[in-house]
């Protein structure tokens, strides 16, 4: 077989699978169960939700 | 200022409460990140400025073919070549793996792991770069578009990304914070995914050449999977970082934007052959791909309403925030590069606007529009905090937004409408094929404009970051221009 | 916190951004992680239905347009047009001749158009003009159709008047035009037809089989055997044995066999022409 047949069945075989894997995953470890938690990921006790964070331009244009 | 102190006194040694430990867990990510990030971003740039002159040597040379035309290793297809490698292998990627390793640990929530694994494969990346752009501009290009660079180039580059996969999966498997946030999927999956798109075109066109026109679908299945799942999910997971992060507020529908990634996953790696319409494909082939662009309208549109809704209500703070100006350009041009996409996916407009200025005019769209413009975003946010440095020059950043915002305007609006009205000529038997050329030359002129604009916003921004370099390695002193502190503060507080 | 006074009374050390015992730096290092306000949390938004809907009438087109133009899926169809419709036939036009003329025009900026020019106007000392010349108007296209299928050398008589190569330089040479045009009677015809068209020329169309017949006399003649302008003007320009489709009565065989030698598009826009 060439390393081509090896590619395609490779691409055919592992990838969906690879995706199918990841999904069963993350529905298993409950990534789908709390979508509100998950968007506030971004935000922590510090810098939490209500915070502006990148404000550098037009201090002086007041 | 009150708010301001309090924060501050948190810092202050001694002081254990448990805002200053986040806040001090922020800054030791942050500082972490410091000597790999830099090295991406600072190669990264130095590969734009080059990209940007040949890009105008490339644009000058269209429309007044006689400039520079003694030098052979500076010919049109040389240059040109050289031009799209270094800006999506040598620029636009480094910075991709800049900004993904910083997303990663602030996401992941530990400070940056085995910083030396990331910090060789920015050395040998920057090698195979060099290599294969000298490669090019030598000859020595291998005339598949997207992949010119030499074969001798290509297993250094491989090597550099099979490391940031390693480091990316390593970073994740320690990561602090256990559910997964919209980018982070983004970010694994395009790292995943690139190696084996590199990989594999490496191997059916290059290594075990397939025959005939299966290359071609390879080929263009290569070349638009590069946009749509390297550089596209690294771009969204920017957007979905930093505009909650920025305007202080969490994204508009978390189900939509776990529809959009796999809505992505699933449609866009069929992409590609569309634009083999009319080409000797078997037809369900290219129907495939039509309809497989076609169904990208559904991660786009959703991805659209999810960053529309979240920003509804604080598009003022564009004014104040450098990265939320730009990461918002770059999301208005998603959508419309998409859009656009799509549109030219259909039979009837690729019959006409397939070989004409209109395709480039669409690829700037989104890889410079969209991508770009959200990289410049991440890094206004980035790079002040991994070097504790705020930016020098306000005006500078001004300078920087306006020249590319206008310059990107002023090539893809002009140059797709060109397109359209090129391509109607070419299909049209009674119009001379040089007249047909002869029409686009004003337009191109048009396009060398607006790439002197584009060059100045990119030297606006890199001496910017030359600045903040400079001072980085200076013993810290008040900055010249107090652009952050005090007033920046009030007017966050609504004062 | 007993080492630092409450700021908000400490207007000074406020200004400043200070606490007492901090150093400048402190503050200035972690400014851009300390810009933050307070605000109201905002709701997760359920996805919108008219968003499921667009999705599912988008994935009832997808299946619809694959279901048309996927060519059954075989490896082997190319076709891209949808089932079931048959194939677009080229409109015929007010001009029966548009598709030659079109055809002829495609080979003629190909290859011809790089000497004689996209307008045949010609170009000094390379090529003589064959807008309004009398070569090209002649009343037949038996001289014309010996240039392009054998070259043509030497100095030449354009007009009476226009003499072009009068040096008779031998480097000045047009060589045959046959494999640059696809080396078919068709192609020949369709140019000369073009050529003899256009530009103000009012020379009369060529068919294939014209062009069989002139070119009889000279099958075994070398394509680089180019003619000269005194052996041509030997040739007559038209006739030569070589009757014209419409040059008087034919037998049966005759115009089946002239009928099968048309371009496919002119056969049908002759048999459209001969149901009416």
């Amino acid at each position: 077989m060439s390393v081509i047949a090896f590619i395609l069945l490779g691409s055919v075989v592992l990838l969906p699978a690879a995706a199918l894997w990841a999904l069963r995953w993350a529905a298993a470890a409950g990534q789908f169960r709390c979508p509100d938690k998950a968007a506030l990921l971004p935000f922590d006790e510090s810098e939490p939700v209500g915070i502006e964070t990148d404000c550098i331009l037009g201090g002086n244009r007041r | 200022m009150i708010h301001q102190s309090q924060t501050l006194r948190a810092l202050l040694p001694g002081d254990t409460g448990a805002e200053g430990g986040q806040k001090t867990a922020l800054a030791e990510i942050d500082a972490s990140c410091r000597v790999p990030v830099l090295f991406f971003f600072i190669s990264g740039l130095a590969w734009l400025l080059a990209g940007t002159v040949l890009a105008l040597v490339a644009s000058i040379k269209l429309h007044t073919p006689g400039f520079l035309a003694g030098w052979e290793w500076l010919t049109f297809s040389n240059v040109r070549t050289a031009h799209l490698n270094t800006v999506i292998y040598g620029f636009a990627s480094q910075i991709s793996v800049g900004v993904s390793v910083w997303l990663m640990c602030r996401l992941c929530r530990i400070p940056l792991p085995a910083p030396g694994l990331v910090t060789v494969a920015n050395l040998f990346y920057n090698l195979g770069v060099t290599v294969g752009v000298a490669g090019i501009l030598i000859g020595d290009s291998t005339a598949i578009e997207w992949l010119e660079m030499p074969r001798y180039a290509t297993p250094i580059l491989f090597f550099s990304y099979a490391l940031i996969a390693v480091w990316t999966i390593i970073t994740f498997r320690l990561r602090a914070e256990r559910h997964l946030y919209v980018s982070q999927w983004y970010l694994l999956a395009a790292v995943l995914w690139f190696p084996w798109l590199y990989g594999t075109a490496q191997v059916m066109l290059l290594i075990e050449p397939v025959r005939g026109v299966v290359q071609a679908a390879v080929n263009w299945w290569f070349a638009h999977n590069v946009l749509g799942l390297w550089f596209t999910p690294i771009g969204l997971a920017s957007i979905y970082y930093f505009i909650p992060k920025v305007i202080g507020r969490p994204i508009h529908s978390y189900y939509l934007s776990v529809l959009g990634f796999w809505s992505l996953a699933l449609f866009y790696n069929w992409n590609g052959m569309h634009h083999l319409v009319g080409g000797p494909l078997p037809a369900w082939m290219i129907t495939i791909s039509i309809v497989a662009s076609v169904m990208m309208l559904i991660p786009v549109i959703t991805v659209a309403i999810n960053h529309h809704f979240t920003m509804v209500g604080h598009f003022g703070k564009m004014r104040h925030s450098p990265t939320l100006r730009f990461i918002v350009f770059g999301a208005f041009s998603y959508t419309l590069a998409s859009l656009q996409g799509v549109a030219s996916a259909l039979r009837s407009v690729s019959e006409v606007t397939h070989f004409t200025h209109h395709t480039i005019a669409h690829a700037h769209l989104g890889m410079y529009a969209f991508f770009t413009m959200v990289m410049f975003g991440a890094m206004y946010y980035i790079l002040p905090r991994i070097t504790q440095r705020e930016w020098p020059s306000n005006g500078l950043i001004s300078l920087h937004f306006w020249g590319v915002a206008l310059g990107i305007l002023l090539y893809v609006v002009p140059m797709s409408v060109m397109g359209f009205i090129q391509g109607t000529r070419l299909n049209d038997p009674t119009i001379r094929f040089l007249d047909v050329v002869q029409f686009t030359l004003p337009w191109l002129q048009l396009r060398t404009l607006a790439g002197l604009l584009l060059a100045a916003g990119h030297a606006a921004f890199v001496v910017n970051v030359g600045w903040l370099l400079v001072r980085m390695f200076e013993p810290y002193r008040k900055p010249v221009v107090r652009i952050l502190t005090g007033e920046a503060e009030s007017l966050a507080a609504g004062k | 916190m007993s080492h630092s006074k409450d700021p908000s009374k400490d207007t000074s050390r406020a200004a400043s951004g200070l606490d007492r015992g901090e150093q400048h730096d402190v503050t200035e290092l972690h400014a851009a992680v300390l810009r933050e306000k307070p605000d109201p949390v905002e709701g997760f938004e359920p996805v919108n239905l008219w968003v499921v809907a667009g999705i599912a009438g988008l994935l009832f087109w997808g299946g619809a347009y694959l279901t048309q133009y996927s060519g059954r899926f075989e490896a082997m169809e190319f076709s891209e047009i949808p089932h079931g419709k048959p194939a677009p036939v080229a409109a015929v036009a007010a001009d029966p001749l548009a598709a030659v003329k079109r055809e002829g025009m495609l080979t003629y900026n190909a290859v011809c158009a790089l000497c004689h020019g996209e307008d045949g106007a010609g170009k000094a000392g390379v090529a003589p003009p064959l807008a309004g010349s009398d070569w090209v108007n002649a009343d037949g296209p038996n001289r014309l159709m010996r240039i392009v299928r054998h070259g043509l050398k030497g100095t030449v008589k354009v007009n009476k008047d226009v003499t072009w190569n009068p040096a008779n330089d031998p480097s000045i040479v047009m060589g045959s035009q046959w494999e640059a045009i696809g080396a078919s009677n068709e192609k020949l015809a369709a140019v000369l037809t073009y050529i003899r068209s256009s530009w103000g020329n009012t020379g009369a169309p060529v068919t294939a089989p014209m062009v069989a017949d002139g070119l009889a006399p000279v099958k075994e003649r070398s394509g680089d055997d180019n003619w000269t302008q005194e052996e041509l003007l030997k040739v007559p320009a038209s006739g030569a044995g070589a009757p014209a489709v419409a040059a008087g009565p034919a037998t049966p065989e005759q115009l089946k066999a002239q009928f099968e030698a048309l371009p496919a598009d002119q056969r049908q826009a002759l048999l459209k022409e001969l149901s009416k």
